[in-house]
């Protein structure tokens, strides 16, 4: 069944109909929390939230869009709410917790993939919110800008520019990351070259 | 060569297959193989690009989604039985809170024009309001009997001079107010009809203006005694708009 008919049977009240777009589309939208907010419970929360908003409203969706692109409209609303409160009251972030939610094979591996994960969330942190999500949509979800320009507003010029500029911002992070990284290496064989007194 | 790199780095992300109009492509096609700056930003690009693909949200365990499926379906049900489900996006947006706001203010505002264009000393007096007084029934209001016993009065048509030997008007005329209705009597005789003469839009001036000095003397001795007599009456209007 396409998406339209399952949001015109959701429309006129069908539970199980609804049910299924969410079936679809959790991972998804899943995903999209995890990315913004950097927190598997509160993206589990978030997901949740998205998806009750948009059961709520779904009469008042018209079907102008893709359903898909007006549920990452809720999910990113959703997590722009969340990261004002958060930036409001102050919660850290944990980046390990991340780590844990995945189930690396090797012990290695498990190190390198840490280590790089850790690397890109902490990049990814310190990025804009309104360029996390385009990084996300494009990249993860596999969004045109015109779609994009649908879930965030402007246009798709806009967000074509804003994916360039958070691709040469994430960059430039975690370059930083790598040379930080040299530079503590490099200390800290000098410090245990040095002898003690 | 730098003007081009500066132009074409917003479109390196898309680069060689991207979402790009045909002579963007072509461009970056000519440009990125013969410049080593625009290779080496695009081969860092495709670095990062690589990184998030390679790093992709963890899969969550498969109880994690059985939770997350239980949880949601009650707090579902919970919002259908609640009825919070929004209405159909059928109503007209001028239904909505600031457009009713809006009518009774924009309502106010024609009633303060119209007020303003039809008030006292505005163009509706220009009508020159003609009240013919019926035949004295028995039983009329008191405003009606002393209409009556002051007799046969008629009023001066604004637009006739008034002749200087029967109209009279009070000295401080010019200081009265421009709402003031004067009804003005004629002499015994006259027929019973009486007029009121909006004098907001009667130049006295010129009126006064083509007597001698006599005939003005006679003429504002008369409007003064027939003030004091009560045969020339005043109006005012509810409010007065300065």
């Amino acid at each position: 069944m396409t998406d339209a008919q399952l949001v015109s049977r959701s429309q006129a009240g069908d539970l199980p109909a609804f049910e299924e777009l969410v079936q679809k589309y959790q991972r998804e939208v899943y995903g999209l929390a995890c990315r913004m907010v950097s927190d598997v419970e509160e993206a589990k929360d978030l997901a949740q939230q998205a998806f009750l908003q948009a059961f709520v409203h779904i009469r008042s969706f018209r079907q102008d869009a893709q359903f898909r692109t007006w549920l990452f409209r809720i999910a990113i609303n959703q997590c722009y709410n969340f990261l004002k409160s958060r930036r409001k009251f102050g919660d850290p972030i944990d980046c390990d917790e991340l780590n844990l939610a995945g189930a690396e094979p090797s012990p290695e591996a498990d190190l390198l993939a840490q280590d790089q994960r850790r690397r890109l969330y902490e990049a990814l942190e310190r990025l804009p919110a309104k360029q996390r999500a385009v990084i996300t949509l494009k990249v993860e979800q596999g969004l045109s800008y015109q779609e994009i320009s649908q879930v965030l507003g402007g246009t798709a010029g806009a967000a074509r520019v804003n994916y360039c500029q958070a691709l040469k911002t994430l960059k430039k992070h975690i370059q930083t990351e790598d040379d930080h990284e040299v530079a503590m290496r490099s200390s800290k064989t000098v410090a245990a070259r040095v002898p003690r007194r | 060569m730098k003007w081009q790199c500066a132009l074409l780095k917003r479109w390196l992300p898309e680069y060689p297959d991207g979402d790009l109009p045909a002579w963007g492509k072509s461009w970056l096609g000519s440009h990125v193989p013969g410049c080593s700056a625009c290779r080496q930003e695009l081969a860092e690009l495709r670095q990062v690009i690589a990184a998030i693909e390679a790093t992709p949200v963890a899969e969550p365990a498969p109880e994690f989604w059985g939770e997350f499926s239980r949880d949601l379906h009650l707090k579902l049900v919970q919002a259908a039985q609640e009825g919070q489900a929004a209405p159909e996006a059928t109503s007209s947006r001028w239904f909505r809170l600031p457009y009713l706001l809006g009518a009774p203010a924009m309502a106010v505002l024609l009633l303060y024009v119209a007020v303003q264009f039809t008030g006292p000393g505005a163009p509706i007096q220009e009508q020159a309001v003609v009240m013919h007084l019926p035949a004295p029934p028995p039983a009329q209001d008191q405003a009606l009997v002393k209409r009556e016993s002051a007799a046969k009065r008629a009023a001066v048509s604004r637009k006739a001079p008034a002749p200087a030997a029967e109209v009279a008007a009070a000295p401080a005329l010019p200081m009265e107010p421009m709402e003031q209705i004067v009804t003005v009597a004629l002499e015994d005789g006259a027929p019973l009809p009486v007029e009121e003469v909006d004098l907001s839009s009667w130049d006295l001036d010129a009126e006064l203006a083509g007597m001698t000095d006599q005939e003005k003397h006679v003429f504002l001795n008369k409007m003064h005694q027939r003030k004091k007599d009560g045969s020339c009456v005043e109006g005012f209007s509810f409010c007065s708009w300065g």
